[in-house]
């Protein structure tokens, strides 16, 4: 039987005096992929933040693993990777390699310095998201595409037991993105992955993901994809223009 | 028999030579993390507040190595509590904390009535007024950085490169950031023995921006600005016996050539700029 990997309860953000978060209460079992939607500005990339432990809620808690956020000494079992991630300085004179095993320095711990097991792991790594040609070259000097992959790469590398990726998918071809989709099935079949995606292709997130959460600032629905194409989750969270777009979808 | 290397024969150019040896490998062992993390400024910023530093010992008789490296190390808890507290914007924090210093610095000058030749050796660096003394206080502080940029190495990197990524797979980045600030106030407040309180910032940054031309890795990047810094200070030190000049200028204005060359080889040989790109929208 699957446990929880992920609750939030009654989760509550504000930016200032601005209520991003209201309210937000959610549970994700092992091994599930959760699509996150909802409109710009709806709280997505925040509740992200709180999950990955970068922003404190204001009221409510965060369960990771069976442990509150706050006294989690299991922090290296996530990975995030963010949605700016692209928009580093790309004069950073890092490479490839460098980068991806940055993503180890967490789970070493102080004083550790990687050794062989960890420059495996990166060689695995970099196949598996198909970069291992690119080691050498600079990440900078790379194409969008291709960097976001070594960032998602630099995610995996300690091996997350759970993985938030906010929209990881901009800025990369068809092509690249049907791979990347084939990697996160492979990724879950193969590790024991829960996945949380953020993402405004609501065709690909209905298509793949087993469960969908639906946010604007409250969570306006929970549950499988299938009942997700019910025009009130989507009007009320999108507003009307969804119901428009959605009928010429079809 | 007289001859160029003559000067080895004096305690205190060996002094100032292994002085200078530590501070070219302990400039940019602080500079690339500074340099990479758009913080160069704050080179800067210790510089002066060092100035209040000197002339605080100058004016109250105490050891103005001393008093520069305890304001220094206030300046960085200042530093950071402007931020954190008062939620100032880090530009501004720094800009503040700059001020401050270079005022209670004229203040002080002003007080003890003496521009004097300390505060001038001080100010430029200088070859013959390093002390044994200090030269111990610029190798305790040597090996206390050193050490640390060691034992740190993959997380400085990994912050430099992705503060947010870093906190989110769990690296200690606020304890990492503390010492890291307090590493660069040490450093700046010796090195300023050696090249001068107006020039130390540059010795910080300009062998790592030469660097940044023509690394191809971080590894090669950092070898790089040990190369140019200690290239840099050997140079400048010679030159500066020679002609008698203040060893600041010397030194830096060679790590200044070496930029030029840099930039140049990295123009010749390879195609667009890196370091002043303008990032190339993905
Ligand atoms: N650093 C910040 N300071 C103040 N307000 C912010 C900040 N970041 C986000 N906000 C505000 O919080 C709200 C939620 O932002 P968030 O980034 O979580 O939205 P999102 O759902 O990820 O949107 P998008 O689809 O555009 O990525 C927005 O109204 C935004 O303006
Ligand atoms: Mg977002």
């Amino acid at each position: 039987m699957s446990h929880p990997v992920l609750e939030l309860d009654k989760i509550t953000f504000y930016y200032g005096d601005r209520l991003v978060l209201d309210q937000v209460s959610l549970s994700v079992c092992s091994g599930d992929f959760l699509g996150i939607v909802g409109p710009n500005g709806s709280g997505k990339s925040t509740l992200l933040k709180i999950i990955a432990g970068l922003l404190k809620p204001a009221a409510g808690s965060v369960r990771i693993f069976g442990a509150a956020r706050e006294n989690s000494r299991r922090q290296t079992r996530i990975g995030y990777v963010a949605q700016n991630v692209t928009s580093f300085n790309h004069a950073f004179p890092a490479t490839v390699g460098e980068t991806v095993i940055a993503g180890l320095t967490g789970s070493l711990g102080l004083l550790r310095r990687p050794g062989q097991r960890e420059k495996r792991l990166v060689e695995e790594t970099l196949a598996g998201v198909g970069l291992a040609d690119l080691r050498d070259r600079l990440v900078g000097e790379l194409s969008g595409g291709q960097q976001q992959r070594v960032f998602i790469a630099r995610a995996l590398v300690a091996e997350p037991a759970l993985l938030l990726l906010d929209e990881p998918t901009i800025g990369v071809d068809v092509d690249a993105k049907e791979k990347f989709y084939g990697l996160l099935a492979a990724l879950r079949r193969e590790h024991d992955l829960t996945l949380l995606m953020v993402s405004h292709d609501l065709g690909v997130v209905a298509r793949l993901a087993q469960s969908i959460a639906c946010l604007n600032s409250k969570l306006y629905f929970h549950g499988p994809p299938a009942e997700f194409w019910t025009e009130d989750v989507l009007c009320q969270a999108y507003g009307a223009a969804v119901r428009i777009l959605h009928h010429g979808d079809h | 028999m007289t001859g160029l290397f003559d000067f080895w024969q004096y305690a205190f150019m060996q002094r100032a030579y292994l002085a200078g040896l530590v501070v070219a490998v302990l400039c940019p062992t602080i500079g690339i993390y500074l340099v990479l993390r758009r913080l160069s400024l704050i080179g800067e910023m210790f510089a002066h507040v060092s100035l209040a530093g000197v002339a605080l010992g100058i004016f109250a008789g105490v050891y103005p190595l001393a008093t520069a490296l305890g304001i220094s190390l206030g300046a960085a808890a200042a530093l950071e509590s402007l931020r954190r507290t008062y939620r100032v914007f880090t530009d501004l924090a720094i800009a503040i904390i700059i001020s401050a210093g270079l005022s209670l610095a004229v203040v002080l000058i002003g007080l003890s009535r003496a521009f004097n030749i300390d505060l001038h050796a001080y100010l430029f660096g200088s070859v013959i007024a390093i002390s044994a003394r200090d030269l111990w206080l610029v190798a305790a502080v040597g090996l206390l950085v050193l050490g640390f940029a060691l034992l740190f190495r993959k997380e400085l990197f990994f912050i430099a490169f992705d503060e947010e990524a870093a906190r989110s797979s769990g690296v200690a980045v606020d304890l990492v950031n503390l010492l890291f600030m307090a590493a660069t106030a040490l450093t700046i407040s010796v090195s300023m023995r050696v090249v001068g309180i107006l020039l130390v910032s540059s010795l910080i940054t300009v062998p790592v921006a030469a660097a940044l031309q023509v690394g191809r890795s971080f590894r090669s990047t950092a070898l790089l600005a040990y190369v140019f810094a200690v290239l840099s200070v050997l140079c400048g030190l010679f030159v500066s016996y020679h002609a008698n000049l203040a060893p600041g200028g010397s030194i830096v204005l060679t790590a200044v050539a070496l930029f030029v060359l840099a930039a140049g080889y990295r123009k010749i040989f390879s195609r667009g700029g890196r370091l002043f790109a303008k990032g190339h929208l993905s």
